[in-house]
């Protein structure tokens, strides 16, 4: 067994007729933190669906912490952000964490995540239902339960939407704490850009159901220096590609 | 070049920006009340101390809904009402038909019992089917399709959830073999049916769509129904919801209560075309409360369009009419049962209420989709009375419907 946090070899999706993955590798070591980039309808939901073992794995093979996705130790070693869309809409906040604490095997937040929450400014909506909150709350609470029992892969699907600047600051520093303190890794699908790309160690760019270019931080220092951001570098790889967002 | 040179602010006023962001951001850090989360504990639990999630969920479902029913008591109280009115209304209907059942169905049960067996036990197949796919499409497509320790939960979830509806159908055969029924061997098997269902349908465990740690290839079709508790709230359930009295199995579960209602000593014709009025006003109703759904998310979406008069006097069309719609019918029933003029008139007072109430409803929903039953509940409860004070009027109210179900649609 390899130290990889995240092994995906040769995988494969389809909707029906639709190819959305094909023959896409990819891996993650522990302690990293990664953006998953790519044009809107690429398959970016579908890939972290996949690794979250929410969608059935359709050809290849997609290993989290060394077991097979899906499995109940894949689970239990990744936490997974949801679609807001998703959280049950007549619960409260409250209601939410105290229904997974227990599945995850804990009696509550950790000391980290609490300390996110209070940042997040949740005390006011703590006892909220779901559907009266914003946007910008449930998706809060949404990164709240990915981070629930400490687990060693957290995929965060576009959480970084809908969250106010200062938010979405605390979120990003409490993942590079999380990452360095225990060697978590963190997969953040994204479309800022901008905002993330002094953040994490590693930019995955998705095309055409693969992984079609990976932009370290080193690479993405050096192209800043040459005066072009990650969005340039994005773009001049799509149209090379000829790729129609 | 222009443009940037014009729009770009001064140094000066960018420190001051930032400054001002920064004592922003500072604000929102401060919190004015102690943080009340669950207590922090690294101790993990058992998994005999945890209950089922699924059980969990609607647990505090339920606890959330009686807070909510509690927050609005006039609504509750009204519900309430509407609820009881109906159930004693089918209680009413279905009491006497237990009694003395329709001389056809007792005539159809002793000739060819095994007909009426094979549908019962289909019908039973279908609706457990049904059940559990439902279960499973919520969990895969839900919040909780990545929680680990969820495949054992979901299976003793849908077990439960089997084999209480199971039994609940067996109760019925077995009243009647309670009942002396002739064929009680037919009966028995009927009996038997729904818990041998239950327990295939436990036992095969067919599709597992999530959890299947495989590394091999699967082809799964990529189901696309929304999870239940989006239904009320998105679109998704509105197309789902349009398309479900054109399925055979909302028709014939529909056709079923037709058929127990139906009148003894009624001619096959009559009841043929009461049959298909029935499921008619049933498929308009249920259009009518699709157009209900249809109407919050248009006036979220009106909200944010400039407002001018003419589209404020068609957004005050639409209930006035459904109003309108409504009470008529019933007054001219009233009318047509012979009813004394001064009754009338305070009937005619009390439309006048119903028609305001109707409004102020009407208004309501709008902003708060909750409250779209309510105004079923209204609907529901003038097609009652109009059937048992002068049911022919029935036949204005239905045209109505039909017309507002064009509109509608």
């Amino acid at each position: 067994m390899n130290d990889w946090r995240l092994q995906i070899d040769d995988l494969g999706l389809s909707y029906g007729p639709r190819r959305v993955l094909q023959h896409l590798n990819w891996q993650i070591g522990s302690g990293q933190l990664v953006a998953l980039i790519g044009p809107n309808g690429s398959g970016k939901t579908s890939l972290l669906r996949s690794v979250a073992g929410a969608i059935a794995v359709q050809s290849g093979r997609i290993l989290v912490d060394g077991h097979a996705a899906g499995s109940d130790e894949a689970r239990r070693a990744l936490g997974y952000a949801v679609s807001v869309e998703t959280l049950p809409a007549e619960l409260s906040l409250s209601d939410c964490i105290q229904l997974l604490a227990p599945v995850r095997g804990v009696n509550g937040l950790d000391a980290p995540s609490e300390a996110l929450a209070d940042r997040f400014g949740l005390a006011h909506w703590w006892h909220t239902p779901v559907d009266a909150c914003s946007l910008g709350t449930r998706q809060k609470l949404s990164v709240l339960l990915a981070l629930l029992g400490a687990p060693r892969l957290i995929v965060l699907d576009e959480s970084l939407n809908g969250l106010d600047p200062a938010s979405a600051r605390h979120l990003k520093r409490h993942l590079r704490e999380r990452v360095e303190a225990d060697g978590s890794s963190v997969i953040l699908a994204t479309h800022g850009l901008s905002a993330t790309e002094h953040d994490v160690d590693r930019v995955a760019l998705l095309l055409d159901g693969q992984i079609a270019h990976q932009w370290t931080q080193a690479e993405l220092h050096s192209a800043r220096e040459r005066g072009e951001s990650l969005e340039d570098l994005v773009a001049d790889r799509m149209e090379r590609d000829e790729v129609r967002p | 070049m222009v443009l940037f040179v014009l729009t770009r602010p001064h140094a000066n006023q960018r420190h001051r920006c930032k400054e001002i962001v920064k004592k922003l951001q500072e604000r929102t850090m401060l919190q004015p009340e102690p943080f009340a989360s669950p207590p922090v504990c690294g101790c993990p639990l058992e998994p005999q101390d945890r209950m089922n999630p699924l059980w969990h969920q609607d647990a505090l479902i339920l606890r959330a809904r009686w807070r909510r029913w509690r927050a609005t008591p006039a609504q509750s109280l009204w519900l309430a009402f509407v609820v009881l009115g109906m159930a004693a209304g089918l209680l009413w209907l279905l009491l006497p038909l237990w009694h003395s059942p329709p001389a056809w169905l007792r005539e159809q049960w002793q000739h060819t019992p095994r007909v009426g067996a094979a549908l019962w036990i289909v019908a039973c197949g279908q609706w457990l089917w049904q059940r559990q796919r439902r279960i499973r499409l919520s969990v895969a497509q839900g919040w909780m399709a990545a929680w680990p320790r969820m495949q054992r939960a979901e299976r003793r979830y849908i077990g439960a959830q089997l084999w209480l509806l199971a039994t609940a159908l067996a109760t019925l055969p077995l009243l009647l073999i309670w009942r002396a029924a002739p064929h009680v061997g037919w009966l028995s098997l009927c009996a038997v049916a729904p818990l041998l269902w239950a327990s295939l349908l436990q036992w095969r465990w067919p599709l597992w769509p999530a959890a299947q740690a495989s590394t091999r290839i699967v082809q799964r079709r990529v189901i696309a129904t929304p999870a239940r508790d989006r239904r009320a709230r998105f679109s998704d359930w509105q197309r789902t919801a349009a398309k479900a009295h054109k399925t055979a199995r909302t028709q014939a579960l529909l056709a079923l209560p037709a058929l127990l209602l139906t009148p003894s000593g009624m001619s096959g014709v009559s009841m043929i075309v009461g049959i298909v009025a029935l499921l008619a006003l049933s498929q308009a109703l249920h259009t009518h409360h699709i157009a209900l759904a249809v109407i919050p998310r248009a006036q979220q979406w009106l909200e944010a369009q400039p407002s001018y008069s003419k589209l404020r006097h068609e957004l005050l069309r639409y209930p006035l009419w459904q109003g309108t719609r409504t009470v008529l019918p019933t007054l001219l029933a009233l009318w047509l049962a012979g009813m004394h003029a001064q009754v009338l008139a305070m009937l005619l007072l009390a439309a006048l209420t119903w028609l305001l109430l109707h409004a102020l409803i009407h208004f309501r929903w709008r902003h708060q989709p909750r409250h779209i039953p309510i105004s079923v509940g209204v609907h529901l409860i003038s097609w009652v009375l109009i059937s048992q004070v002068f049911s022919p009027a029935l036949v204005v109210l239905a045209v109505a419907q039909i017309w507002h179900q064009w509109r509608a649609e």
